[in-house]
Order: C-alpha cells, then structure tokens, then sequence
C-alpha cells in the first residue's frame, strides 16, 4: 500500500478500551490501520489541542507539555528534538514496551513534536534493545516517505542517572552520559547549543493520539487535574520478582483497583506499595487503597506517580531491608561527580543497611546509632547535587522512615516484624 | 640617580621578584591537585600564593623601569616584548622578557579567571613550569655579579626550594590514605534491570 | 521524619533570590572538591559536612534544588566574591 492510497481512508475512530498499546502488530500497516495516518494540522492549532488536553511529561517529572513545546519554539535557532527512551529506572520496563510494541506511535509524536518547534534534526535516544524496533519501524517510515524530518537513532547508555535531561544532552553532544550543571536550560541551548526538546517516548505517543482525536478526547478519562493516562509498570509482592507487567491506567484510579487486577498475592497480605520506582515513596497498606493514581490523589501521602513504578511489598517482606537494598543500589549508581551524592549516598545506604540488619540479627546497639544517624545522613544529601539523584534518594528513606514507622522501633529492638510472618 | 644606582636597583629588585617568584612557584606546587601543605589551611596557602605574586609584579616593575633609564643596559620597550632583541645581552635579557611575558599572561588570566573559566585559566597557569627556570636563567646570565656570594646564596636557595617541594610531594611518596572515608560500606551491587513483560491491557 | 510534598520537576535556581540587597552564592557540584577555602571565608553563613563539601548552617536561608542558594547579606558580599574568586575550581557563583 502506497502513503497516497492510505490517506484517501477514513481515520479509525478513536480505541475505546486501552489507548496506546492497542496495535494489534508493531508494523506501519498495522499501525495505520489502528489509528490511520498522522493529520496534517498545523503548528499554532496543534498547540492549542496540546494544551487543552493538559497533557504532562511521563518521563517522571511530569512537566506541562504544551509549555514546554513554547519554550523551545520560541528560543532563538533552529531546534532539535529528542524522543527520551533510556528509561534508566531498572523497575520500569515501559518504554522499552511502546518502543518494541508499538514504535510508530513514538516516532508520530516525535514528527509532531518536530513540527510544532519548527525542529530540522529529531533524535530517538534507546537503549540497545529496544534500538532494533525502531530501526525497523523507521526503515518502514522511510519507504512509505511519511517522515518530514530526518530522524536519528542513538543508543542509551545504561545508568539510572542517564535518562536526566542534561545527562541525554551531556551524551548527544559527544560527552559522558552524566548530569550536567547548566546555567542555560537545554530547551534554550541543548544539542549542538541548539534549543532541544527532550521528550519521554510515552508522552511522545500521547502526543501523536491527541493530534488525531484532540485535546478534548484526551480529557474524556482521567481526573480534571491529571487528565488522560499513564503506562504503569506494576511488579508482583515476592522478593526477586519477575519482571514487571505494563498497565494502562486512567488517572485517578484507586490503588487498590490496580493492585487487585495486577497483583498476584492477596490484598490483605500487602502492608505498603512503593509508587513512582526509587525516587518514589512507600504508601502504607491498607490505608492508601482507595488513595487515587494522581498527582493530587498521593499528594497527602506525600507521594508522586514518577514514571509510574508501583512495586507491592508483602507482609511478610521487610520494608526496611526492600528500601535498604533501593539505596544500595542508587549509591552505585550516582554519577561520582558529586561529592555530597558520591560519599553521602553510600553513607546513608550503610546506615539503612545497618538498620535493617539490626532487625534480623537482634543487635539493639547498631540498630539504635543506625536510627540516631539517619536523620542527619538524610539532610547532607538533600539538595547538594547537579541532578535530583540525591534528592530522590532522601525522599526513598523519608517515606520509608514514616511509612514503616513502627518497624523501624521493632528493629532498634533487635526484632523485625517480617521475620515473625515468616520472610525472609 | 647615578647609573649604578640604577643597576643596583635593577639587580635588587630583579633578586627579590625572583625569591618572590620562588614562593609562589613552591606554594603552588605544593598544593597541586588539592594538596595541603605543611598542614596550612588552603585559604592562607592561596592568599601567600596570590600576595607574593602581586609583589613579584610591583618589584618586576621597578626591575624594568630602572634597567629603561640605566646607560649601560639600554632596554627599550620593544625589548619587554620580543625576546632576544636587547643589544645588552640578547640571549640572557631575552629569557627574561619571555618570562615577565609569560607572568603578565598567568597573572592576568589569575585576575580574570571567573569569567574565563577552569579551563583556559589552567592551561595558562602550567605555563609556570617554564616561567620560572627562564626567570632564574635570566638572573644567572644578565648580570655582572653572578659569582658573588649573595646571588650564589640567593640563587642556590631558590632552586633547592622548588625541588625540594616538588620532590616531597611526588606522588609516588603520598601516603595510601584516601582523602575522604565514607562512613559505611556498600555491599553488594545493584539490582539487574528488569525488563517488561509483554502484557497489554485494559483500564 | 515527615514524608516530603511532591517535588517540582528540576529547575534552574531562582535568580532574584531574597531581597534586592542580597546576592545568592550556589555551587557547581560537579566541579566543587571540598577543599573548604569558602568554608573558611564564610563561616557565618557556611560549615564543612564530614567530608569537607560546604552546606549553609542551619540559621541561613537556603532555597532547594541543585546547586542551592544560599542568601549572601549586604556585610559578607566581600568575602562572598573573595570565596568565589579563590576557590581552586571555581565551583561557586554568585547571583543577583
């Protein structure tokens, strides 16, 4: 089928059940046939159905998207844009899922996000692989001649902190993969010193729905503050767990709703669920069940959905162990440019580790320094950094300080409370 | 002023800039690379380091100006800027024009080098390691009292100072302690990446 | 410890931090090194963590996000450009 015998169909209406990972195959004509082909709309009306829908970044921090969009628009010389797939956080496999399942709605959003900034050059940052996928799907792009703007494929390096603005920037430009301290935000000078777009893929995919449908579709599900949906990697309850299934989950729904159709362990035998992967925070359970999956729903948790990691803990699983091990592995993966990250963060894993080993091995004296240390430990790392890897870190312990409270008073008493169910 | 007033105000001066220049050279060597030196807080080391240097600029001034109206020197401008074209001494004065060229640049990037950055300001600061042996050359070869006992002294004592400071702080003798022990330990690597599984779904 | 609110998405430090008089000195974390000269300039407003990197102390106002700000008063403008002018990696900025 040619690109001229495709546009003369009429467009698919809109998928009523599941919106982005409905293609039933990853190739264009599947792609086209599931959502027809990309509109021709305009820059200036494209925007304003962005920002209508209030469509965020997916990426984790949940910027405004249409903002974003202006601010590189409107900063002097040519842009660039980038479509984000390094996903660095190890628990969430979401992207990887869009760019292997269904590529052609990434590279759509990565064509209109070339439009609407007025970009020449466009960029798919993945890890190697997913790298493969896109290159097939761009091949197909290529022979069907659909793309306006050349696009480029470069593979991620591996790093939690690799997926940080500055860091894919740092990269693109021939540089280390590590967050940069800028005094120029990279929508003004970024790639080649040009304004640059660095878009998460999943919004990109939004994106290229909401250019079809519009912004009032978008709208339809999800909550009037936190409009539409997000993919969500949902883990199961057992230690060293399988990896992660993807859900589409509107806005605003229960916790508890997307636990019960994901979770393999009974509700009742969760005592917490970490959201937002491991710079999120640990709800208690079941307290936080009917707590909505929005930014506004887990703000009195003091929580937010980040990329929407959601790992259940059992009961019979220590908190304090499960966070001990996160900031472990964070520690490792601070970029070493820092100081207050390279020694503070190894220094705050050692002090959870002690904690929670002060549970399972009865020692009242580690367990109580452990405890006094934390607090303190916490603070030096707050703030002190290039990126927000420490940050996150810090807000990992808080809630978990909070969250399992009272284990934290059992195990300055030599005991864990998981142990007692029978854990590990 | 008679004219051996002026030379001896010429070679006074030229000797204290170069005992000046000593001290900022070994202060600076001293502390490369974040070292501390002879357990002095960083800020005095760096303020000695910046004072002296200033100094040895006010009495390089005197230096040249006086050999300007000195008979038998005969400097000229052109002199302080294009090395090995004095008629006194060509070679000798000439490695003394290099090096007050190369101080002026060091110390005036030192001036400026917030706004232009740890980059360029280094790679203009190495340019010490030739500034001073020209520095202590020059003194060696332009002047008429050499092999009295005060220039020997003063000459002799510079040069052990600098390689006695860089051989005291060679690298090879610090001692195997990490500046910073962090306070816990790590154990254990991070966690494998997981990767989705292939599961659509819906709301 | 209480959990902390939502956080913004990573922003460049605010540049009209305080009044007009002030001036706000933050840190480029990547090239900072803790050998502690600002520490040593500033005592009012800055101490040394265990491993020599400079935090403001408790009583000065710090505003959060990478780098920080710490709020310079009219009296220590002098020592707060001294800082930034010796500091062997010139790792501190001061701004308006």
């Amino acid at each position: 089928m040619t690109a001229g015998q495709i546009t003369s169909m009429a467009p698919p209406a809109p998928p009523t059940s599941g919106r982005l990972l409905v293609a039933p195959a990853p190739d264009y004509l599947a792609h086209l046939n599931t959502f027809g082909p990309l509109p021709a709309t305009g820059g200036p009306q494209l925007l304003d159905q962005v920002r209508r829908s209030g469509l965020t970044g997916r990426g984790g921090a949940g910027f405004p998207t249409a903002v974003k969009l202006q601010a590189v628009a409107a900063a002097p010389g040519v842009a660039v844009v980038v479509a984000n797939g390094a996903e660095g956080e190890p628990a969430s496999g979401k992207d990887r899922q869009l760019l292997v399942d269904t590529p052609h709605l990434v590279l759509d959003g990565l064509q209109l996000a070339a439009r609407l900034t007025s970009a020449d050059k466009a960029i798919v940052y993945v890890r190697p692989d997913a790298a493969q996928a896109v290159r097939r799907g761009l091949a197909e792009r290529m022979a069907a001649g659909v793309d306006r703007i050349p696009v480029t494929v470069v593979e991620a390096v591996d790093g939690f902190v690799t997926g940080q603005e500055t860091a894919v920037v740092s990269r693109l430009n021939g540089g280390p993969a590590r967050p940069q301290f800028v005094r120029v935000r990279v929508t003004e000078r970024g790639v080649d010193g040009r304004p640059t777009l660095v878009q998460n893929v999943e919004t990109l995919s939004h994106l290229a729905l909401i250019a079809r449908y519009g912004g009032a579709w978008f709208r339809e599900v999800g909550t009037s503050d936190s409009p539409g949906t997000f993919l969500a990697t949902v883990h199961q309850a057992r230690v060293g767990a399988e990896p992660g299934s993807i859900w589409e989950v509107p806005y605003g729904l229960p916790i508890g709703q997307l636990l019960a159709a994901s979770t393999d362990a009974p509700l009742e035998h969760l005592h917490a669920v970490l959201i937002g992967g491991y710079h999120g925070c640990w709800l208690p359970l079941p307290q936080a069940l009917n707590a909505p999956l929005s930014a506004a729903g887990l703000a009195p948790f003091g929580g937010t959905l980040g990329a929407g990691v959601v790992v259940p803990l059992s009961s019979s699983d220590c908190g304090i162990e499960a966070t001990a091990r996160i900031v472990r592995y964070l520690a490792a993966e601070s970029a070493q440019q820092c100081g207050p990250c390279q020694f503070g963060l190894p220094h705050l894993a050692g002090l959870m580790s002690a904690l929670a080993a002060a549970g399972r091995t009865g020692n009242v004296g580690t367990g109580v320094a452990a405890l006094a240390a934390l607090r303190e430990a916490v603070g030096l790392v707050e703030g002190r950094g290039a990126c927000h890897h420490p940050d996150g870190t810090a807000r990992l312990v808080r809630s978990a300080m909070d969250t399992f409270e009272s284990d934290v008073m059992l195990h300055t008493q030599g005991r864990c409370a998981a142990q007692t169910h029978g854990g590990v | 002023m008679s004219a051996d007033t002026l030379w001896y105000l010429a070679r006074g001066s030229g000797a204290v800039a170069l005992m000046m220049l000593t001290v900022v050279v070994a202060l600076g060597i001293g502390t490369r690379s974040g070292r501390s030196f002879a357990g002095m807080p960083r800020l005095v080391v760096a303020s000695v380091h910046r004072s002296a240097a200033l100094l040895s600029v006010v009495f390089l001034v005197v230096h040249v100006t006086s050999l300007m109206f000195d008979p038998y020197a005969q400097l000229k401008l052109i002199n302080l800027i294009l090395p090995f074209t004095s008629s006194y001494r060509p070679l000798w004065v000439g490695l003394g024009t290099v090096a007050l060229d190369l101080m002026i640049a060091i110390v005036v990037t030192s001036l400026l080098r917030e706004r232009i950055g740890p980059r360029v300001w280094k790679a203009v600061h190495w340019f010490a390691y030739a500034m001073w042996p020209f520095a202590l050359a020059h003194g060696i070869g332009s002047g008429t009292d050499r092999s009295t006992f005060w220039m020997l002294s003063i000459d002799t004592a510079c040069v052990l100072a600098v390689i006695g400071v860089l051989t005291s702080t060679h690298p090879a003798l610090r001692a195997d302690q990490p500046s910073r022990v962090p306070a816990g330990s790590v154990p254990g690597q991070g966690n494998s990446r997981v990767l989705a599984e292939s599961r659509r779904s819906t709301r | 410890m209480t959990a902390q609110p939502a956080r913004q998405p990573a922003r460049q430090p605010r540049q009209n931090a305080g009044s007009p008089k002030e001036k706000g000195l933050s840190v480029d974390w990547t090239a900072c090194d803790g050998r502690g000269l600002c520490v040593d300039l500033l005592p009012e407003l800055l101490e040394a963590d265990p491993w020599g990197f400079p935090r403001p102390r408790p009583q000065s106002a710090a505003a959060p996000g990478p780098g920080g700000l710490t709020l310079i008063p009219e009296g220590l403008a002098g020592p707060a450009r001294r800082a930034v002018h010796l500091c062997p990696k010139l790792a501190l900025r001061l701004s308006e």
